[in-house]
């Protein structure tokens, strides 16, 4: 595979993963005891959510083996713009200019650093 | 304070004292739900570190304590070669195990250097887990886009005390790219709070239908305590419905 397929592959699983366990998050209960509250942490946004959290650095780590660290660095960076973005468009929560712009700085920043 | 019997005699049935406790309760928890992330992630990473040191110095103990034998073994003739071999290794092989400050490294290699590294990588795994749980429930709280930027700053954090406790070289990069990175953070913080600002101003049809009900409660608290108190209670509501507005677009 190449490996920035590989590693946006790993960007878009990140941001995938982050969104889904906003969904599952926000479903937890804490006001109605521990059992309830197990049970509502038991829920399937958050579990898919986490699952494709934890398949990403893989997916990284798979990368790293063929391109330069500070590479695959940098994109990673650009989960931190595919997250705000996502959580805009398929979560609905509200973002100014502000918020893009910020991202994009970190990516930015991301990308200075192994220089 | 006369304040605090007022409120807990249960005065006005739904809104305010149980609103603004919840407002405040809400604001804390999520300050310390931030904080104990950072400090799992920062953890979590030191003891990554500190696991892989112990690996490194054991290794390179391994191989001087070879070089030492081989050296001895060959005999009186090559001493000087034999304090070469001890250097180098040490030096070329031990990697960023050798750039640690000194008492570090004494505490990490000796003879309980195994369980060390047992330790310090079940710590790991134990930090990852916990900064996991704690960020699901720090979700709960906080907008996505919000939270998800602001974990950014533990690439700082982990900077600053590799480069105090590691010794690890600080490059102007990373020099750059951390400031960079902490601009980039307060430019989400800043649109995130103007955008609560907006929401504020822009809130009044929905702030406008609860205050009958506070303009009421308020006139038999407001008999002994001041104004402050009818300040307090004020600003958060109007915060509270949008917050509340947000939320439910959200989800």
């Amino acid at each position: 595979m190449n490996p920035y397929v590989a590693l946006l592959f790993m960007v878009m699983l990140n941001t995938i993963g982050q969104l889904l366990v906003k969904r599952g998050a926000v479903r937890i209960d804490i006001h109605l005891g521990t059992a309830h509250l197990l049970r509502s942490m038991l829920n399937w946004p958050l579990a898919l959510g986490g699952l494709s959290v934890i398949a990403g650095p893989v997916l990284y780590m798979y990368a790293l083996t063929k391109v330069e660290l500070s590479v695959g660095y940098s994109f990673s960076g650009l989960t931190y713009l595919m997250v705000v973005l996502g959580g805009h468009l398929l979560l609905k929560e509200r973002i100014t200019l502000y918020h893009v712009l910020g991202t994009l700085t970190i990516l930015g920043a991301l990308m200075v650093w192994n220089m | 304070m006369k304040a605090t019997p007022k409120h807990s005699s249960g005065y006005s049935s739904h809104y305010s004292p149980r609103h603004f406790s919840s407002r405040s309760y809400k604001k804390t928890t999520v300050a310390l739900l931030l904080l104990l992330s950072y400090i799992c992630l920062t953890a979590g990473q030191v003891s990554a570190k500190l696991a892989g040191s112990v690996m490194q110095l054991e290794e390179a103990s391994k191989t001087t304590a070879i070089d030492q034998g081989t050296g001895n073994g060959a005999g009186g003739g090559a001493v000087n070669g034999t304090g070469g071999g001890i250097d180098t290794p040490a030096e070329t092989g031990n990697g960023a195990g050798s750039r640690l400050p000194a008492r570090l490294r004494d505490a990490l290699s000796g003879p309980k250097a195994a369980s060390l590294a047992i330790t310090f990588a079940l710590g790991t795994y134990v930090f990852f887990l916990l900064r996991g749980l704690l960020w699901v429930f720090l979700l709960r709280k906080l907008k996505l886009v919000l939270a998800y930027p602001l974990m950014s700053i533990g690439y700082v954090l982990v900077l600053g005390i590799s480069f105090l406790f590691f010794n690890e070289t600080l490059t102007v990069g990373k020099m750059v790219g951390a400031l960079l990175l902490m601009t980039g953070v307060s430019l989400v913080s800043y649109g995130e709070v103007r955008q609560k600002k907006a929401a504020e101003k822009s809130a009044p049809p929905a702030a406008e239908a609860k205050p009958p009900l506070t303009a009421e409660a308020k006139p038999p608290l407001a008999g002994e305590t001041a104004t402050p108190q009818s300040v307090d209670t004020n600003t958060p509501q109007s915060v509270d419905t949008t917050a509340r507005k947000t939320e439910k677009g959200e989800s």
